[in-house]
């Protein structure tokens, strides 16, 4: 019977679950040995389990064609990313930090601008982001509640420290699967999540209504999705039930007498906060993009008005734009005058000459990113890049500068993951989620591992065919 | 927490499309099979069965623009698989199914597997495959998916709110579908009052009580035998018969009921008046005095009054004209 977890062979670069071939890091062990126990065949059993789950609870994606939907399960590896306690007090003491600065900036942009006039901040490189929404100039949400959820790309490099690879300040998906995720990973594998003293996560959906009662008081809260054809529906529903809220879209709401009210059977019913999965373009064909349908027209004249509660505000792409992410160490500095607790990758960005210079003659070096883009696409990978692409991105550098950033490539950590029946290291990334109630932070336990799929591949993004983990945070004295 | 309208009205329209597909398959089926019968053409007054079933369903106007003369290929394909027609089998069921996918969260699982079953079944056949199999096997699928449809929402669904819409829905539809059904007696029979009681006019009431499977139902109540009086009396005015209009207005009336309870009056009572409208009406009258006032124009009065009912629920409760709600 060959015993799996003894063939792992862990790479160069930093393994989150063993030191060497045949080591586990101490926080690893109980997970490590019980994989070491297990054979193919029991893999292959687990695995069918997760499966199956998967299916029956509806957790799955849907591919359209032209008549019909096809419905796959998001590829979820069963072997749990584990992360010791004191590794987690670091990262989430950096991440409450991150999210306050990141909220004050947002705040300070739309109103005194206090980090623009001090010279900290080039003016350019906030006004002319299309992420700068004039229309909330002056204006401050309830409880200044800005960025109410956050989901902050976290990766770690050869030596295992934690970087910041990127802000989601808009409306960051994925939290559904890190719920399932860990509903498959008990049933899968009871005993080793029993014996490990995972911290849980399923309280997300309820801290968040909190949250959002903590903003705006009592009042109907409803969750406004995109509707049925959106990837993320899924997600959607599944939120709008945990919450207990009514999932609304578009054309369920109205404006009627400065009130944003929902169409039912029974009348008008005024809403007073919405959790909402569209992007601010299509909120308000009155005020914003005139062809969205998914919006309602003059729903942005009862928000400015205080008549609603948006999460998140209206303005808040501004914090994670590509070009405003080098700041954001700046940021904490002013802000909180406190020294960043998680680093950002080193940033060049094409604005500034001298980066501009460096980036333009290390383009087989450097990851080039469009600073207005997501989800991986745009993305060029210098050291794993033909001459032919580097010229094209060269080209497209120097007719858009300030469209672009490069970052060396970061040799992100791996993690043991099951792979045509066989443990193989795969590359990961990690996003945790984080929810703001205009005083205090909080952050979900873990957060959703993404994982690269493909051998060497660093992309791990869904929808360029990663999978994802369950990421358990070990209680216990940090 | 009040039901939004979108969901309420999607509701309303699976249950209607659902039960219009299985209505156009029973009197295709019934029609069909007539046509197979030794031929009765040439009698006086009997007229061409697939125009009249054409004009049952109210479609003369698009199918005479569209096809031209109703021959026997063009009306079973017209009524079948042809997605221009919006009340085709094919069309109504997968209208039906875009209704249920949007409120999918809303249904229980076993129900949306049930309407997306169903419609996939009925797509997947061509008009060459209907043609050549004969029309029954296409209609019994139909059938049998829709009782399995209504069985599994029935059996599996929370019977709230949106449950008694759509039961509206459905039940609206078959009151509308079982008057046009005693009506198109009026349709195959236009002029030949001599050919009342005749072997021809048996057969047609025969095949009308076949249509929504009350044959039995009506032998065992009517020993007596098939006539007029006794047909109309019993698919218009027997309750006990679940196709039959009381029975079907009755049903539809305590559903409308559940689901406007609690709304207030100015929204409630336009549709309540209508369907009380109804049952107060048809209350105080027999085979014997429906046929005196002309069997026609009172289904063709009680079709306008269903049309109307529809109307002033969709502006009252779903918000089809926001001057309404």
């Amino acid at each position: 019977m060959g015993q799996l977890a003894w063939d792992y062979d862990c790479s160069a670069d930093y393994d989150e679950m063993f030191e060497r071939p045949g080591i586990p890091r101490d926080h690893c062990r109980a997970v490590a040995d019980a994989l070491k126990l297990m054979t193919e065949g029991d893999l292959d059993e687990i695995r069918q389990r997760a499966d199956l789950s998967f299916l029956n609870l509806g957790i799955t994606f849907t591919v359209y064609n032209e008549t019909s939907g096809i419905e796959r399960i998001f590829p979820f590896d069963l072997i749990p990313r584990v992360i010791a306690p004191h590794e987690w007090t670091h990262v989430e003491n950096g991440l409450k930090q991150r999210v306050l600065a990141l909220n004050a900036f947002v705040q300070d942009v739309y109103n005194e601008q206090r980090i623009i006039t001090e010279g900290l901040i080039p003016p350019d490189v906030v006004f002319n982001s299309p992420n700068y929404e004039p229309a909330v100039r002056g204006f401050t949400p309830p409880a200044g509640a800005w960025i109410v959820i956050a989901g902050i790309d976290l990766v770690r490099d050869r030596n295992g420290s934690f970087y910041v690879l990127e802000d989601n300040a808009r409306t960051p998906s994925g939290v559904s699967y890190v719920l399932q995720n860990r509903l498959i990973s008990t049933r899968t594998m009871p005993r080793i999540f029993e014996k490990s003293r995972v911290l849980p996560v399923a309280n997300y959906a309820n801290q968040l209504q909190q949250a959002i009662y903590t903003i705006q008081g009592d009042g109907t809260a409803v969750l406004l999705t995109p509707g049925v054809f959106n990837s993320a529906y899924f997600e959607h529903t599944f939120l709008a039930k945990q919450m207990g809220v009514q999932l609304v879209e578009g054309r369920d709401l109205v404006v009627r007498g400065g009130q944003v009210v929902m169409k039912t059977t029974r009348g008008p019913q005024p809403v007073a906060s919405m959790y909402r999965r569209v992007d601010d373009e299509f909120l308000d064909p009155a005020n914003f993009n005139p062809v969205s349908e998914l919006g309602v027209a003059g729903l942005f004249d009862v928000y400015r008005a205080g008549g609603l509660c948006l999460v998140n505000a209206v303005g808040t792409g501004i914090a994670d734009d590509k070009s405003i992410y080098p700041y954001v160490p700046e940021m904490i500095r002013f802000y909180l005058g406190e020294e960043a607790i998680l680093p950002n990758v080193p940033t060049f960005h094409g604005a500034d000459e001298v980066h501009r210079e460096h980036m333009l003659t290390h383009l087989d070096e450097l990851v080039v990113k469009p600073t207005n883009a997501s989800g991986g696409y745009g993305v060029v990978i210098g050291p794993r890049s033909t001459a032919e692409e580097l010229n094209e991105v060269r080209l497209q550098i120097e007719a858009n500068p300030a469209g672009y950033i490069a970052q060396p490539l970061v040799r992100l950590s791996t993690a043991p993951t099951v792979v045509d029946g066989q443990i193989v290291p795969r590359r990961v990334d990690l996003r945790p989620f984080v929810i703001f109630d205009g005083r205090e932070p909080w952050v979900l336990p873990g957060g959703l591992t993404r994982v690269a799929l493909k051998e060497g591949s660093f992309i791990v993004n869904s929808s360029q065919g990663g999978g994802s983990k369950d990421t358990w945070v070990l209680d216990g004295p940090a | 927490m009040a039901l939004l309208s979108r969901v309420a009205e999607n509701l309303f329209w699976l249950g209607r499309y659902v039960e219009r597909a299985e209505n156009t398959a029973r009197l295709l089926d019934v029609m069909y099979h007539g046509s197979l019968e030794p031929t009765v053409d040439g009698l006086p007054g009997a007229r061409n069965t697939w125009e009249a079933l054409i004009q049952t369903l109210g479609l003369e106007a698009d199918f005479t623009e569209r096809h031209g003369e109703p021959t026997e290929d063009a009306v079973v394909e017209y009524l079948t698989v042809d997605r221009l027609n919006t009340s085709s089998i094919v069309t109504a069921l997968g209208t039906a199914r875009e209704n249920a996918r949007s409120v999918r969260d809303y249904l229980s699982s076993e129900t949306w597997v049930s309407i997306n079953r169903l419609y996939h079944a009925a797509s997947q056949r061509n008009i060459a495959l209907i043609r050549s199999d004969g029309l029954y096997d296409f209609c019994e699928i139909v059938r049998q998916g829709a009782h399995l449809f209504s069985g599994t929402a029935d059996g599996t669904s929370l019977h709230d709110e949106g449950w008694h819409w759509m039961q509206c829905g459905l039940l609206l539809e078959r009151c509308d579908m079982v008057t046009r059904i005693v009506d198109s007696k009026y349709h195959l029979l236009m002029t030949s009052e001599e050919e009342v009681g005749g072997p021809y006019d048996w057969y047609q009431w025969a095949a009308l009580l076949r249509s929504v499977s009350g044959y039995e139902a009506f032998r065992r109540t009517n020993p007596g035998g098939v006539d007029a009086l006794a047909v109309i009396s019993f698919l218009v005015l027997d309750s006990r018969f679940p196709r039959s209009f009381r029975g079907s207005l009755e049903k539809m009336a305590a559903a409308l009921t559940l689901a406007t309870d609690g709304a207030v009056p100015r929204l409630r009572n336009p549709s309540m008046r209508l369907v009380t409208g109804l049952t107060n009406r048809l209350q105080f009258e027999t085979a014997e005095s429906i046929v005196a006032a002309g069997l026609h124009e009172y289904m063709y009065d009680v079709q306008n009054t269903l049309a109307d009912l529809s109307q002033a629920v969709s502006e009252a409760f779903f918000w089809s004209s926001l001057s309404a709600a």
